[in-house]
């Protein structure tokens, strides 16, 4: 699209979502798919870490340490707290990021589960269901980020992670986080509008920003998507994870079965009449 | 009306007669309080202890693992190994009833129930550390088939192939019970049988391989590769075959009063016969790995802790026991492979215990290592496998000739010929033909 | 703004193909390594004979009477007898053997001479009809030979026969002889159940001399039994 559109369309989409009293419908009118993300501008961030607090709030999780000196320890969410704050000293001072589960387009945990316990809903949130889960963990070896978290001492255990408040949405609410950041560091909206937006503030800014979004083609695409100031690797975002989404590293693998379950007792019928002897005069006897 | 009858007394009688029997059958042959029988005992009451209380307060009261370490002790060995080493049995039966090698004869039926009994226990094992073992049927009963996943691949071919070799298996149990006519018809069904267990086979022993292939990220780079899926195809031929040759150097011994004839004047010639397998498939094992290693490009890596780990697995238990391997068959020494299949079986679960828990996340914090608990259960699950295989062998024909009524006579003059005999230069003139 | 990586994802294709063709040729010299055996045992006779079990051997091409002596027809109508090596293997290493004169007559199926051991002898059937020629002078002097060489130096007469085609014909070879031997083995394996372990050796031969080890004081009578002269 040529300058003039773009810059009508981000300048229409910034509008309507930037102010955070008009609640976006979860469920478009549009017939395709659109998935819903979250924009993390860490450069906006100061580490109030009131998502941490509100998160648990709405998920009824225990309260979160606020004592910990989040720039002292890099943590990784628990059973126990969907989303926190690490932050980092760089050469561009203290940066902030906010970990959650990363609602991918092509979720490895929901591809690998074999109850469709774990799903991506069609509004795109990726969650867990509890009735069908059997506890196979396998969502767990399967995630890049390593997100999904079993209840260990439990014994009826749950795999727990954030659900980018998929219930809240369903009554047009936004996520609780995104709600509450007095920073205005996140930001709800279609992911590709929010793509848009984040490729307008790099543009506009572009000494304040490296010139990559974080999200975009990672892993297939991330329905969170990071913009930052210093290279994501610098502040815990793995930058070796491919292009290629997770699921498609199976693909060949599966779809290879069919092909052996054709091949293999056809190929093996033969070799075993071919090795009958002619003076025999049964074949399957042991 | 009469037939109907008749037919439904016989079914009665059979019934009953075949629960006195079997309940005559569960008292234990021969002494009980040995030394073995006692050990067994602790360790299964142990076992069950560390159970209940797995239940009631949670898998991390008795287990080690993480979020972090997904999978502990009792998938990595119990599960992921068991099986490579269950690999004999279809390996076996592609031998002797494909190929029809009747060298391997005399032990084919101890080998299928050897596989039988391990994916039983495995699949029992597993079942101890899922979450909610109750919503196991829900992959099986269609709530719902997640027909993306790697694993309910892997869950269906479990189970298709527990009943696979069953069904193998069932002739040795219809002629325990003296079932004559279930026995014909279970014998008719082997070919079928034996084909649908291979082709399972070879896809689960990949499938277990393909469970860490969207692990890419997390696994140390010298074992991943999109060739993990055949790799553990190939080492669970060798895997399985040393596990029979270890297993046959056991019972051989303990089990030397049911062993038949046939099988005794064999019993070097199949050792052999095996070595030379696991041999030739090591050495292609191999150079699937060097190539996989050239491909990846991964050269620097050999130089850190992770690549001399990496180079102790393949060096010294793969391409040693292959050295020994080769060198016994040569040479027709029984020891030395007997020493090489002990060296590859530790080889196979350095492999798997590798990409499943050592080079998986191999940089996080906490390292992973099993509690004491962990242990505890998988050696009770492996001691239960010895008694029930022990209980088996000393009462059906797996070791011991089949009984009369079920000896094809044919067949035995079959096994004298297995192949044509050679023509010799003759030495002398012979006068009159 | 950054260049672009390029990764060249062909790198390793020209040394892979250049690997798998090495691999090929030097999976045929392993092959064939593998499958040539390194030396003969020195237990198993240097004659070429097939046998299908490795614990007692049978020459092909000798007729085997149930008695467990052998005949080999060479020409003229005449042929080399012997023990075979089950009841070579029976008895053990003897004291001596007791044969037959030259020009005494032996009738098939009828003693044809004796093996002692111990104060005790054994009788063995003759296997065929006719008249003594010949006596292997070396087994007269050295009964070990019929230990190390049963088919072959160990022969013990020559016989010249009249009627060389309807002996034979009662005389087992071949497959028939396999199968005898089979049947042999197994009858021994039924009577032993439990003795086994004191028969076999490591790597399972029988030890020779088997039938003093089942029975040590009347093993004369055991091998009486087998080799049909009891």
């Amino acid at each position: 699209m040529d300058r003039r559109n773009f810059l009508k369309t981000a300048g229409l989409a910034s509008g309507t979502i930037l102010s955070k009293n008009i609640p976006l419908k979860a469920n478009e009118t549009s017939k395709k798919a659109e998935f819903m993300g979250v924009l993390i501008d860490t450069t906006r961030c100061v580490g109030c870490r009131t998502c941490e607090q509100v998160c648990t709030e709405v998920n009824n999780l225990p309260e979160p340490d606020l004592d910990i000196d989040v720039l002292k320890i890099e943590r990784k969410t628990t059973e126990k707290q969907f989303t926190l704050i690490n932050g980092y000293e760089t050469d561009h001072g203290e940066i902030y990021v906010k970990r959650q589960c990363m609602h991918c387009n092509q979720p490895a945990c929901a591809s690998a589960c074999l109850t469709k316990a774990m799903f991506k809903t069609p509004e795109g949130p990726v969650i867990w269901k509890s009735n069908k889960c059997m506890g196979c963990r396998y969502c767990m070896v399967s995630c890049p980020f390593d997100i999904p978290k079993f209840e260990h001492h439990s014994p009826n255990p749950r795999i727990q992670k954030c659900t980018m408040c998929w219930d809240r949405l369903q009554e047009n609410a936004l996520p609780a986080c995104v709600e509450n950041c007095p920073a205005e560091a996140l930001l709800f909206g279609k992911r590709h509008e929010l793509l848009e937006i984040a490729r307008a503030r790099i543009y506009d800014e572009p000494d304040r920003y490296i010139h990559h979004i974080y999200g975009e083609h990672e892993v297939g695409g991330t329905g969170i998507l990071y913009l930052a100031s210093v290279p994501f690797e610098k502040i815990g975002l793995r930058s070796d994870l491919g292009n290629e989404s997770i699921p498609k590293l199976t693909t060949d693998f599966l779809y290879g079965v069919p092909i052996i379950l054709t091949l293999w007792p056809a190929f093996l019928l033969a070799l075993s009449n071919s090795t009958k002897r002619e003076n025999k005069n049964s074949d399957s006897e042991d | 009306m009469k037939q109907k009858t008749v037919s439904l007394s016989l079914l009665k009688s059979e019934l009953k007669r075949f629960i006195i029997f079997f309940i005559s059958e569960l008292r234990p042959k021969g002494k009980i309080l040995t030394p073995f029988n006692i050990i067994s005992a602790f360790i299964l009451l142990g076992a069950i202890i560390i159970l209940t209380i797995r239940f009631v307060k949670g898998l991390g009261a008795v287990a080690n693992f993480s979020q972090d370490h997904p999978w502990g002790l009792w998938i990595s060995f119990n599960v992921i190994t068991g099986v490579a080493f269950a690999g004999g049995a279809y390996v076996l039966t592609f031998m002797v009833y494909i190929l029809r090698v009747k060298k391997y004869h005399p032990i084919i039926r101890v080998t299928v129930l050897n596989g039988f009994l391990a994916y039983v226990f495995y699949a029992g094992a597993l079942l101890l550390d899922l979450g909610r073992p109750w919503n196991v049927i829900n992959p099986i009963i269609g709530n719902s088939f997640g027909v993306s996943s790697i694993m309910f691949l892997v869950a269906w071919h479990f189970m298709l192939y527990m009943l696979a070799e069953f069904l193998e298996f069932s002739p040795a149990v219809a002629e325990w019970l003296g079932w004559r006519r279930i026995r014909k018809l279970l014998v008719t069904l082997t070919l079928g049988v034996v084909i649908f267990g291979i082709t399972l086979s070879t896809l689960h022993q990949s499938g277990l391989g393909a469970l860490f292939l969207m692990a890419k990220s997390k696994i140390h780079p010298l074992w991943y590769s999109e060739f993990i899926p055949l790799l553990f195809f190939i080492s669970s031929i060798f895997a399985g075959l040393s596990m029979v040759i270890f297993e046959r150097g056991i019972s051989y011994k303990v089990f030397r009063n049911r062993i038949s004839p046939e099988h005794y004047l064999s019993h070097n010639d199949i050792l052999i016969g095996l070595a030379k397998v696991c041999a030739g498939t090591m050495f292609v094992y191999l150079f699937l790995k060097i190539l996989i290693f050239i491909h990846g490009q991964h050269y620097a890596l050999l130089n850190t802790p992770m690549g001399y780990w990496f180079l102790a697995e393949v060096i010294g238990f793969v391409l040693i026991p292959g050295i020994l391997f080769t060198q016994s068959v040569k040479r027709n020494n029984v020891f030395l492979i007997k020493l090489g299949a002990i060296l590859t079986m530790i080889g196979i679960v350095m492999n798997r215990l590798n990409i499943s828990i050592i080079a998986f996340n191999w940089n996080a914090l906490e390292k992973y290592f099993p509690s004491w608990m962990e242990i505890e259960v998988t050696i009770a699950v492996i001691v239960i496998q010895i008694l029930v295989f022990r209980w088996i062998i000393n009462r059906m024909p797996i070791l011991s000739e089949s009984p009369e009524w079920a000896r094809d006579h044919k067949e035995i003059k079959e096994k004298i010929w297995p192949i044509k005999i050679e023509e010799e230069k003759e030495r002398w003139k012979v006068s009159i033909m | 703004m950054e260049g672009f990586n390029y990764v060249d994802i062909f790198a390793t294709k020209g040394i892979e193909y250049i690997l798998v063709i090495s691999f090929l040729l030097a999976f045929i010299v392993y092959w064939r390594y593998l499958n040539k055996p390194i030396k003969i045992r020195a237990k198993v006779p240097l004659k070429p004979v097939s046998t299908f079990n490795k614990w007692f051997n049978l020459s092909k091409n000798l007729y085997y009477h149930p008695g467990h002596s052998w005949v080999m027809p060479e020409d003229n109508n005449i042929v080399k007898v012997g023990i075979d090596d089950f009841a070579q293997k029976l008895i053990g290493k003897p004291d001596s053997f007791s044969l037959p004169q030259i020009g005494s007559q032996v009738e098939q199926g009828d003693i044809g001479w004796k093996i002692n051991l111990d104060s005790k002898s054994v009788d063995v059937l003759s296997p065929i009809n006719g008249e003594v020629i010949a006596v292997n002078d070396k087994i007269l002097n050295s009964p070990e030979l019929i230990e190390e060489d049963p088919y072959g130096n160990g022969w013990l007469l020559k016989i010249k026969v009249p009627k060389m085609n309807s002996n034979l014909k009662n005389l087992l070879n071949g497959k028939l002889a396999v199968a005898w031997m089979e049947n042999t083995v197994h009858a021994l394996h039924e009577r032993m159940s439990g003795d086994l372990g004191i028969l076999m050796q490591d790597g399972g031969l029988p030890v020779s001399g088997f039938a003093k080890e089942l029975a040590p004081d009347n093993w004369e009578e055991i091998a009486a039994e087998f080799l049909l002269t009891r």
